[in-house]
């Protein structure tokens, strides 16, 4: 324990500094993840909520599902399935905003020093309004019969709208667009650190265009572009609201299968094994980007 | 002797700012030439229209007799040593030195043995696998020079390379840039504003000022026979005497010196030798070098006497600054020969003398 009476004035002041933090992240991370770490070894109560009786049911049903006439455990891929569809489609909404974000952000960090701040103000404007708001906002534009495909129609592009609302491209699409700046704020910062006279450099030394891009560009600012990817990706695999407007609930994901849980189907250990699997799985993701990122650094 | 780059007038014109007008000179292969200059003289710019980093407005540019000017700069055989390196952080010191070559397309058996000739050239075969920052100024420099040479380009622009570093290392790398562009043989453009720097290494100096071509020529010939006041005054430290011309030779002009007011009158004629390329009015300048002038004890009224004004003493020599009974003030260098040698105090009245053939008139 610390010895609070023995510390020096400068330590009890950032001692006094930290703990503000250190108390949030105690009370509204740890522990709200312990409690929905212990519930998914508990049993569902009929109308919601546990019972406190010790049970691996909750992640057995995660892989296997019980015969109802033999009562035999046969594997099951539905779950499985829905954890592949938030993958890809994360993964997708986040090479949107990679291909989206990183033309922005160097744009704004090739601006003269004055404006940029103003840029990136412009490009939090959006984010003023709720997410629910702006999703809905979004299938407003893209449905059958929103402005979207009534220009192209216009425009005689296209004979019949196309059908873009309630597909997974859709749910993509709102995804993209909730996490736009998370991928561009960390890509802007690396680039701003970003000797631009490297480039002339590699131009020097016979790099084309591209090739500086790809040989000197990207690996300096990758540390930015590593940050960007998961602050997209991470938060798009378990959003929910994007999935249920957009997809028109019609496919499930991640985040809208552990809602399920917790509301209509009154299964809360269900639920919480879920997201301790989901979560399993980024710590392991993460833990084996890093390492191989430090393994490549020296 | 072949050509390696020949400029034909060469314009560039920024916005409302004409950074080179009319540049014409040609490198021949294998110089160590220099353009030397004041900030803002266009040295740079002249430079970055070799690297292809800029277009020139007008004027043409032929690097062994091909027109060069439209290629973009990754497409030059010309390769550039940068003022403050620009070398890869991401990569280790052989990737950097390998960069252009694997740029170029060539294999990587051939790049890395390339790659460790340059190393072994610039003595860093130790220091192969570090990254840039993990090197000090000096190596950083010898990092990008390698990097640049690798190549084996046609043309090789030095950009003040040396200014970041500090003296000592500053005078090393002196001999040592002018002995590796000997070994590879390869044709340096090296830009300074240090004309320390540029008379020490070059074989030939352009030096510019506001865009223009001022002077070329051996550093003898810059130092020696300045063509114009603004010359004699950057390559080294003279002292400019206002002359009226009386009459001229073929090679020497009677002049006398100017007094600074009408008190101070000398109408003592100095026979002074010039270069007859330049036009003399019934004005000009009389540049004297502060080491070419010599100062005694008085002894009695010669055409030149003086009166310290200030006595500054600089180990190797001692800096006098003097008043001439025409008014003027007068910089001189004296080596200090001896440890014993007599040096002159405030106020005391000295002769002066210079050989008149070390003396040089020039336009005013």
């Amino acid at each position: 324990m610390l010895n609070i009476v023995n510390l020096s004035k400068e330590e009890k002041v950032r001692y006094g500094l930290i703990s503000p933090s250190m108390f949030m992240i105690g009370f509204f991370l740890l522990i709200p993840i312990s409690i929905v770490f212990v519930y998914s070894f508990l049993q569902p109560g009929t109308y919601g909520g546990v019972e406190w009786v010790f049970s691996l049911d909750a992640y057995k049903q995660f892989l296997f599902q019980e015969d109802f006439l033999t009562e035999e455990l046969q594997f099951t891929s539905a779950y499985l399935e829905i954890f592949g569809r938030s993958f890809s489609q994360a993964a997708i909404a986040t090479l949107l905003c990679f291909m989206i974000g990183f033309p922005t952000a160097y744009f704004i960090a090739t601006r003269p020093a004055n404006t940029q701040s103003l840029w990136l103000f412009a490009i939090t404007i959006p984010y003023w309004v709720n997410l629910l708001v702006r999703t809905i906002a979004m299938l407003f534009i893209i449905r059958d019969q929103g402005p979207l495909n009534e220009f192209l129609m216009y425009l005689d592009w296209i004979d019949t709208p196309i059908k873009l609302a309630y597909t997974p491209f859709a749910v993509s699409l709102g995804l993209f667009y909730s996490f736009l700046p998370f991928m561009v704020l960390p890509i802007y910062t690396a680039l701003s650190r970003f000797d631009m006279s490297l480039l002339t450099a590699a131009h020097d030394l016979y790099a084309s265009r591209w090739a500086a891009l790809k040989n000197v560009l990207i690996p300096s600012v990758s540390n930015g572009i590593y940050a960007g990817c998961l602050l997209v990706f991470i938060p798009s695999i378990g959003s929910f609201i994007a999935p249920d407007l957009l997809g028109g609930g019609k496919q499930l994901m991640i985040g809208n299968l552990i809602a399920l849980q917790f509301q209509g189907s009154r299964n809360w250990p269900f639920g919480a094994a879920i997201a301790i699997i989901l979560l399993t799985i980024i710590l392991i993701t993460l833990l084996i980007f890093s390492l191989r990122k430090k393994g490549e650094q020296q | 002797m072949t050509t390696a780059i020949s400029l034909k007038s060469v314009t560039k014109q920024f916005k409302d700012f004409q950074a080179l007008n009319e540049i014409s000179f040609d490198i021949q292969e294998g110089e160590f030439f220099t353009l030397l200059g004041p900030s803002g003289c266009g040295k740079t710019t002249l430079l970055r229209l070799l690297g292809g980093f800029e277009q020139t407005s007008t004027g043409v540019i032929e690097l062994f007799d091909e027109k060069i000017e439209n290629l973009p700069a990754n497409k030059r055989p010309i390769n550039t040593v940068f003022q403050h390196y620009s070398l890869f952080p991401h990569l280790t010191v052989h990737e950097n030195v390998q960069f252009g070559l694997k740029m170029q397309g060539v294999a990587k058996a051939e790049r890395v043995k390339r790659a460790d000739e340059m190393l072994a050239l610039v003595q860093l075969e130790k220091f192969a696998d570090r990254k840039p920052n993990q090197l000090s100024g000096g190596q950083q420099q010898r990092v990008a020079l390698a990097r640049a040479l690798a190549p084996r380009p046609k043309l090789l622009l030095l950009d003040e390379p040396l200014s970041a570093l500090d003296l000592k290392l500053r005078q090393s790398m002196r001999l040592e840039l002018k002995k590796i562009q000997q070994q590879t043989g390869i044709t340096f453009v090296f830009v300074t504003h240090d004309q320390e720097e540029a008379l020490t290494m070059s074989d030939r100096i352009a030096v510019m000022s506001a865009g223009h071509l001022q002077q070329l020529g051996t550093p003898s010939e810059i130092y020696e026979e300045p063509v114009n006041e603004f010359v004699a005054d950057f390559i080294g430290e003279t002292n400019l005497l206002n002359v009226n011309v009386l009459s001229k030779g073929e090679q020497s002009a009677e002049v006398t010196i100017q007094a600074s007011d009408t008190e101070h009158q000398n109408s003592d004629v100095i026979e002074v030798p010039y270069f007859n390329r330049l036009f003399l009015g019934p004005t000009a300048k009389l540049s004297i070098r502060p080491e070419r002038i010599t100062i005694s004890p008085f002894t009695g009224e010669t055409p030149l006497t003086a009166t310290v004004e200030q006595s500054i003493y600089m180990g190797t020599d001692t800096q006098y600054i003097v008043i001439l009974n025409t008014g003027c003030e007068l910089l001189i260098r004296s080596q200090n020969i001896t440890s014993s040698k007599k040096t002159f105090e405030q106020g005391d009245k000295v002769n002066i003398s210079f050989d008149l053939s070390t003396a040089r008139l020039i336009r005013g």
